[in-house]
């Protein structure tokens, strides 16, 4: 399967912040990275639904400081790798020939 | 309310809706300002996302839920619930044999009375189609002299052949007799059940044979055909097929086997039959027949039958006018269902029998109720393992299923240990409340079990009910901060004090009823039958051929003289007679005249019943001489014609001291008068229940007319092996004398007894038992109390009550529960009287003596039970329960 645009995103994201992937730090990545700021309620939306597809796994992680709430940690699942992957080489197939070299 | 709060009572309580709000939390505290700080949750609350985000995590909880709920609704949640429940029930291992064995008990009555209702009102007789659809008809006739109507099966012929030709309202009629005869098989003669059957009888019973076939047209004229039983085949030739073909004697008449019956069937009655033969033209219409017939399958049996029953009558007025005695032709005919006796009423046995299962239901629901009341108890026990459950994300519905299956699973466990005790009973029930019924199925056959088998479903269902209910309903908060010992509401504690006043209304009930029960027992014990049945009994000379005996003129008097001679030797014999008409064995009844009085009042028990005695016999049988003297031998021997009359004839017939030395005419040829010369006092020649009757006596030899039935009667000591050394005596005494019968007076009466004692004896157990569980339950509810109260009643004591007074504070709940609990029992019986009286002897079932003595000893033994744990309530430390707060 490929995946929508934000999701793609997302995924690598969580892909990229690896033991950090919580919520709030992808939404920061999302904004620094790639330069997409969204809503706290579209990165909720969004994570849920990947999780519910299968694409992404979660726990819970250990808390980040002293007194701190525990964080839901995500990461890849196979099946998030592969739709990755996918997306990837769908994308690359609809560049290939648009540009020189 | 704030949007936060809002949003936080909308989404659900898992720790990623509380991230969600977090995030949101940390975007407004990075925002400057009051009102910025709001506009992140408005536009947060505004925003299509998070709804989705909300609509999202719920889909999420409610799949989780319903995931959990596949998990403990498949096998595998099944299978899991079930080995908890398994190690529960092996944990707790007094609890569950207390409940276990309250359970078996119940189980077992109820399957136990469930085989013999099966047998009884369920399944009727085996082999037999429909047995709801067929119908006995009977003759309701006005006796002589204006006593009460009554009812009878036997039928003159040529009704029944009028019937069977004529009756529309009928699918079937077929015409019958029973009669016991003596058969040669081989060499050895025995007693045969035959019955003498219509060529459609097989037909209209819906019965088809395991080998031969039945009787067809052709077998009635040549009367040479039989068909035996699957147990007489098995016993004398050694299988259905080897019986094809086998001779035997029925009423000096050779017949050959052309069908065996299929093994159980014993035609539409429960008694034993050993062969049946097709019945013999009655052209001259002087016998009577029973008739029975199967009504037809478009319409309700209750329905069918009142027109049956028209049909038949005005056939019976169409066709008998001076054919038959004046009696059967003024006699109205009707229908009855196949369970009546002879009588035409349902059997006492039948009724006891319905009794009794009322009695075991009522036990096995008090059993329940204790095992609701101990459930409820433990549930409150286990609060705390129950709140941690549902902490844990438990499903209620999961709770519910668990507990469920815990008290199935007890039941389960109550079952197998009530298979023995079903066992014993159902073969003792058996033996002794039906010894006359053939029983083809085993204790337990399949049928039996397979009820076993619900009854602990259900049970096991019911009695965990309101338990799982409540520990579902749980509040685990609560529950777990008061650590399981809370949670208990006033309301929750009168569920506990209901129940048990509820047993106590049940034991009260079964109480009264075997106290009933015994006091008739009693009563029929101490009915004074006019004779000593218990050591007296009846010796009966019998010949393959019926003509044996006639070569004399006197008939079987000389051989029963010497027979007489012969009995009177033996050392065991303290005495010994012969009569025609002996109490029990039959009744002749011969109308009387007295000079000077216009007609002879009719007594309700019928007659005047006639017997011929010799002069041994008042003596022998115990019957006492009020007035006068007994026959003298010369009387006997002689040509006098004297009679002794009893007390009621007496009284009726005579003024005061005017019996002896009276003439009475008896309606032999001629009318002869005898002449009193003693007064007997009254006998009870049919039964325990028979109404007083006239009866008189005249010297053996001078009855006139054909009677026949002589009986040897003998009292013997008590020495075991006289009956048979006699027996095998009496056969040896003439080559003619091919078969003795001997019958004990108690024998004949001891199925008249049988329902009293049985129910005396099963009522008596039954509420023992429930006497039992009920104090023990008064007990368990009280001492309940006490703990659930011990803060209350340490504050009183604190607060300077005595422990008299806190002894008398919980005397009195549990008084006031067992008295409305006995007065309820009461109540029921009261209610339950007018049903329960007819299967009473000469007692009523609001007997104040029997209800008294109940009330008393059910309210002390309740008290008894409340006694220790008003002690505790008295012995409360106030330090150490407030300690405990």
């Amino acid at each position: 399967m490929t995946l929508g645009d934000l999701q793609n995103l997302t995924m690598l994201a969580v892909a990229r912040l690896g033991q950090e992937a919580w919520a709030a730090g992808i939404r920061d990545t999302l904004a620094e990275v790639a330069g997409r700021d969204v809503s706290v309620s579209t990165v909720f939306v969004t994570l849920t639904r990947l999780e519910d597809q299968g694409l992404l796994t979660s726990e819970r992680g250990d808390a980040p400081e002293r007194g701190g709430r525990a964080r839901r940690i995500f990461a890849l699942t196979e099946a998030g790798w592969a739709a990755l992957r996918e997306t990837r080489a769908a994308s690359e197939r609809m560049w290939s020939g648009l540009e020189p070299g | 309310m704030s949007p936060r709060r809002w949003l936080a009572r909308i989404l659900p309580d898992d720790d990623w809706s509380r991230e969600f709000l977090e995030a949101l939390d940390r975007e407004a505290a990075a925002r400057p300002g009051r009102g910025a700080r709001r506009v992140v949750w408005w536009r947060a609350i505004l925003s299509y996302r998070t709804w989705q985000f909300v609509w999202l995590v719920r889909r999420r909880r409610r799949v989780a839920r319903s995931e959990e709920g596949r998990m403990g609704r498949g096998l595998d949640g099944w299978l899991k619930d079930l080995s908890h429940a398994m190690r529960v029930v092996r944990r707790e291992r007094r609890f569950t044999f207390f409940v276990a064995l309250t359970l078996a008990l119940g189980i077992a009555g109820t399957a136990a009375m469930f085989g013999i209702a099966d047998r009884l009102f369920l399944r009727g007789p085996e082999h037999v189609e429909d047995p709801e659809r067929l119908v006995r008809f009977y003759l309701e006739f006005e006796a002589e002299g204006g006593a009460p109507a009554r009812m009878t099966p036997w039928i003159p012929w040529l009704t029944g052949q009028g019937m069977a030709a004529e009756l529309e309202a009928v699918d079937g009629l077929t015409q019958y007799r029973l009669q016991p005869t003596l058969s040669a098989l081989g060499d050895e003669v025995r007693r045969l059940e035959v019955s003498t059957v219509g060529l459609s009888y097989f037909a209209v019973l819906g019965t088809t044979p395991v080998a031969g076939r039945f009787f067809g047209p052709g077998d009635e004229a040549d009367r040479a055909s039989a068909v035996v039983s699957s147990e007489l085949a098995e016993a004398a030739w050694g299988g259905t097929d080897a019986a094809l073909g086998r001779t035997l004697t029925v009423e000096d008449r050779s017949v050959t086997v052309i069908g065996v019956a299929p093994p159980g069937f014993t035609g539409p009655h429960l008694g034993r039959i050993d062969a049946w033969v097709p019945l013999e033209p009655d052209e001259a219409g002087t016998r009577n027949w029973m008739i029975l017939a199967r009504l037809p399958a478009h319409r309700a049996p209750g329905a069918a039958r009142p027109r049956a029953t028209a049909d038949a009558q005005a056939i019976h007025r169409r066709t008998d006018p001076g054919r038959s005695f004046q009696w059967a032709t003024e006699g109205a005919v009707s229908a009855a269902p196949l369970s009546h006796d002879d009588a035409g009423v349902e059997p006492a046995e039948l009724s006891v029998a319905r009794l009794l299962i009322a009695v075991v239901l009522m036990t096995l629901l008090i059993a329940g109720v204790n095992v609701v009341n101990l459930l409820l108890a433990r549930v409150t026990r286990r609060g705390h393992e129950i709140a941690v459950r549902l902490g844990l994300g438990a499903s209620r519905g999961r709770i519910l299923r668990l507990l469920l299956t815990e008290s199935v699973v007890l039941a389960g466990v109550g079952a197998l240990v009530g298979l023995p005790i079903l066992w014993a009973l159902a073969t003792t029930l058996r033996r002794v409340l039906l010894p006359g019924v053939a029983w083809p199925a085993a204790p337990l056959a399949p049928r039996v079990l397979l009820a076993t088998l619900g009854v602990t479903l259900l049970t096991g269902l019911l009695a965990g009910l309101i338990p799982a209910r409540r520990a579902a309903a749980m509040d685990p908060r609560r529950s777990l901060r008061s650590e399981g010992g809370g949670g208990t509401t006033r309301g929750r504690l009168r569920v506990h004090v209901l129940l048990a006043t509820a047993q106590v209304t049940l034991a009260t009930a079964l109480l009264a009823g075997a106290g009933l029960f015994v006091k008739s027992f009693w009563n029929l014990h101490a009915t004074d039958l006019g004779y000593d049945a218990r050591r007296v009994t009846a010796f009966e000379l019998g010949s393959l051929d019926r003509a044996a005996f006639a070569g004399s003129p006197e008939g079987d008097g000389p051989i029963y003289r010497e027979a007489l001679q012969m009995v009177r030797a033996d050392p065991a014999v303290s005495g010994a007679t012969l009569a025609v008409g002996l109490p029990l064995t039959g009744s002749f009844g011969l109308g009387v005249s007295v000079p000077g009085l216009d007609s002879v009042p009719a007594l309700p028990g019928g007659g005047p019943w006639l017997t011929a005695v010799d002069a041994g016999y008042f003596a022998t049988l115990g019957t006492e001489i009020v007035a006068g003297r007994a026959f003298s031998p010369a009387e006997v021997d002689g040509l006098e014609q004297v009679v002794i009359v009893s007390e009621a004839m007496a009284a009726a017939l005579w003024p005061p001291g005017g019996a002896l030395g009276a003439c009475l005419h008896i309606r032999f040829e001629g009318d002869p008068c005898f002449r009193v010369v003693g007064v007997a006092e009254d006998v009870k020649r049919a039964g325990y229940r028979e109404p007083p009757s006239m009866q008189y006596y005249v010297p053996l030899g001078h009855e006139r007319g054909s009677f026949g039935g002589t009986r040897l009667a003998v009292r013997t000591t008590a020495d075991p092996g006289v009956l048979d050394r006699l027996r095998t005596r009496l056969v040896g005494l003439d080559p003619r004398v091919d078969y003795v019968e001997v019958t004990s007076l108690a024998g004949i009466l001891e199925p008249e007894i049988r329902p009293w004692r049985l129910g005396a004896i099963v009522l008596g157990l039954a509420a023992a038992l429930a006497t039992l569980v009920s104090v023990l339950g008064v007990y368990g509810v009280l001492s309940y109390l006490v703990a659930q109260r011990r803060r209350e009643l340490g504050v009183r004591i604190a607060l300077g009550a005595s422990g008299a007074s806190v002894q008398g504070l919980v005397l009195r709940r549990g008084a006031a529960a067992a008295s409305l609990g006995v007065a309820a029992g009461l109540t029921v019986v009261a209610l339950a009287s007018g049903w329960l009286e007819p299967l009473l002897f000469e007692t009523s079932a609001t007997d104040p003596l029997v209800l008294g003595t109940v009330a008393a000893l059910l309210l002390t033994a309740a008290l008894a039970a409340c006694a220790l744990p008003a002690r505790q309530a008295s012995r409360v430390e106030p330090v150490s329960c407030l300690k405990g707060e």
